[in-house]
C-alpha cells in the first residue's frame, strides 16, 4: 500500500517542485509579474507593487507578511518554515544573497528599511550548553529579531537572535549585532558598538 | 578535436545534474556523484546549484548535507590538495570550501552556517616587484575537529586548527588555532569563553 502511495505521490511532488522551480527562476520583468500574481495567493499578505527577482528561495509562504513596495534582489533566501513568523513593512529593499532566517523564530521589520548584500538575520542559535553530546543534537534556541522603521543594514552584517534595533539606525558594513541598538545610532564592528548618534 | 567535444558534453551534463531542483535533484545527484567522489561512507544530500570541482579528491562521511548555491573546490594542479568531510556534516548556503591548493580535514558532527569561507592558502605578498597575481600561493592546511559550530559570515584562514567542540561566533576571521571547547569571535578572532 505504501509503495502504491509513493508511486502516485512522488511524480506529483516532482512535478510541483518543477513548476515552482520555473516560477522562482523566470528571469526579466515578466518573471517578476508572474511571481507577483502567484505569490499574492501563497503569502499570508502581500501589498501592492512588490518586486521579487529571480532565484529567491522562499519557505513557509503562509507565515510571511509583506507590505507595499517590497523589493527583494536575486538569490536571496526567505525562510519562515517550522512555525516561524516574518513580517516586513512598506518600502523595504534587500540586496543579493541576503538571508532572512525566521524559521522557528520571529522577525519583524518596520517601514522604510534597507538591507545590503550578504547579510544574515537569523532568529535562532544552536544550543551548546552541554559538552557530552554534539552541538548537532542539542537543537536550537529560538528567539526574535525586531527592526524598527528607517533602518539601514549595510553589506555583510549578521544580526543574531533576541536583538532589537531601534528606529532610524545605521548598522555599518561587516558588523555583528548581538545586543539591542538604541534609536538614531550608528553602530559597527564585531560585536557591534556604538560609533555615533545621528542627531 | 573529438576529445574536446566529449569533455564539453560531459561538463554540460554535470551542469545539468547540478541544477535539477527539489527532492528529485537531490536523489539524482546522489546517484551520479556517488561514483565520482573518492570515497563515500553513506547517504548524502547536495542541494541545487552547488559547484564542485575535483570530485576525485573529496571524501564524504555518513549523513552529509550541503545546502544550495555553495562551493566545494578540490581540483589542484601539481600541489597536494584534498578535502575530507566526516559524519553528520551540515553546510549552509553560499559557503565556499576551497581545498584546491591546501588540504582541509573536517571531523564528525560539524555545523557550518551561511557565507563562510575556508581557505587554506594565501597569496604571497612579500615581493613588490611583481603583481600579486604572479607571486604564487603560500599553501597550508585547515583542520576542523569534531563537534564544531562555525556561525555565519566567518573566514577561516591558512594553518588553522579548530579543536574539538569549539564555537566560532558570527563574522569572525580566524587566523590562529583555537583550543578545544572554547568560543572565539571578532576580527581577528579572540578567545571569549570556555564552553565548560
Amino acid at each position: 500500500m505504501r509503495i502504491i502511495k509513493s508511486l502516485i505521490f512522488f511524480p506529483i511532488r516532482v512535478f510541483l517542485e518543477f513548476l515552482l522551480w520555473i516560477l522562482v527562476n523566470t528571469p526579466t520583468r515578466f518573471g517578476v509579474l508572474i511571481r507577483g500574481l502567484i505569490y499574492k495567493r501563497l503569502f499570508k499578505q502581500m501589498g501592492k507593487s512588490c518586486y521579487i527577482e529571480a532565484g529567491v528561495t522562499i519557505l513557509g509562504f503562509g507565515r510571511i507578511t509583506l507590505g507595499e513596495n517590497v523589493r527583494i534582489a536575486k538569490n536571496s533566501y526567505i525562510y519562515a518554515n517550522d512555525n516561524g513568523v516574518l513580517e516586513i513593512g512598506n518600502n523595504f529593499a534587500m540586496n543579493t544573497n541576503s538571508q532572512l532566517g525566521a524559521a522557528g523564530g520571529k522577525i519583524i521589520i518596520g517601514n522604510n528599511c534597507a538591507i545590503g548584500p550578504n547579510c544574515v538575520l537569523r532568529a535562532a542559535n544552536h544550543a551548546f550548553g552541554r559538552t557530552d553530546i554534539p552541538i548537532v543534537k542539542q537543537g536550537h534556541e529560538y528567539g526574535e529579531i525586531h527592526i524598527g522603521d528607517d533602518v539601514w543594514i549595510a553589506s555583510n552584517c549578521v544580526i543574531t537572535a533576541n536583538t532589537k534595533i531601534g528606529k532610524s539606525c545605521v548598522i555599518a558594513a561587516g558588523s555583528v549585532v548581538t545586543k539591542d541598538v538604541e534609536e538614531f545610532s550608528v553602530v559597527g564592528g564585531i560585536p557591534a558598538k556604538i560609533i555615533k548618534k545621528r542627531v | 578535436m573529438k576529445i574536446k567535444g566529449v569533455g564539453l558534453i560531459k561538463n554540460l551534463w554535470l551542469d545539468f545534474v547540478a541544477s535539477i531542483p527539489g527532492g528529485l535533484g537531490g536523489y539524482i545527484r546522489y546517484i551520479v556523484y556517488k561514483k565520482k567522489f573518492k570515497k563515500v561512507a553513506g547517504k548524502f544530500y547536495i542541494g541545487s546549484g552547488v559547484t564542485i570541482t575535483g570530485f576525485e579528491n573529496i571524501e564524504l562521511g555518513k549523513n552529509v548535507s550541503i545546502s544550495k548555491n555553495s562551493y566545494l573546490y578540490a581540483a589542484y594542479n601539481g600541489e597536494s590538495g584534498g578535502l575530507i568531510i566526516g559524519d553528520n556534516f551540515f553546510m549552509g548556503t553560499n559557503t565556499a570550501i576551497c581545498a584546491n591548493r591546501g588540504n582541509i580535514t573536517i571531523g564528525n558532527n560539524v555545523l557550518i552556517a551561511q557565507n563562510v569561507v575556508l581557505r587554506p592558502d594565501n597569496h604571497v605578498i612579500n615581493d613588490i616587484s611583481k603583481p600579486i597575481r604572479e607571486c604564487g600561493n603560500d599553501v597550508g592546511s585547515i583542520v576542523i575537529g569534531d563537534d564544531v559550530w562555525i556561525a555565519a559570515n566567518c573566514v577561516i584562514l591558512k594553518d588553522v586548527v579548530l579543536g574539538g567542540g569549539c564555537v566560532v561566533a558570527a563574522g569572525a576571521v580566524v587566523n590562529k588555532s583555537v583550543d578545544s571547547y572554547s568560543v572565539v569571535g571578532g576580527v581577528p578572532a579572540k578567545f571569549i569563553k570556555k564552553r565548560v
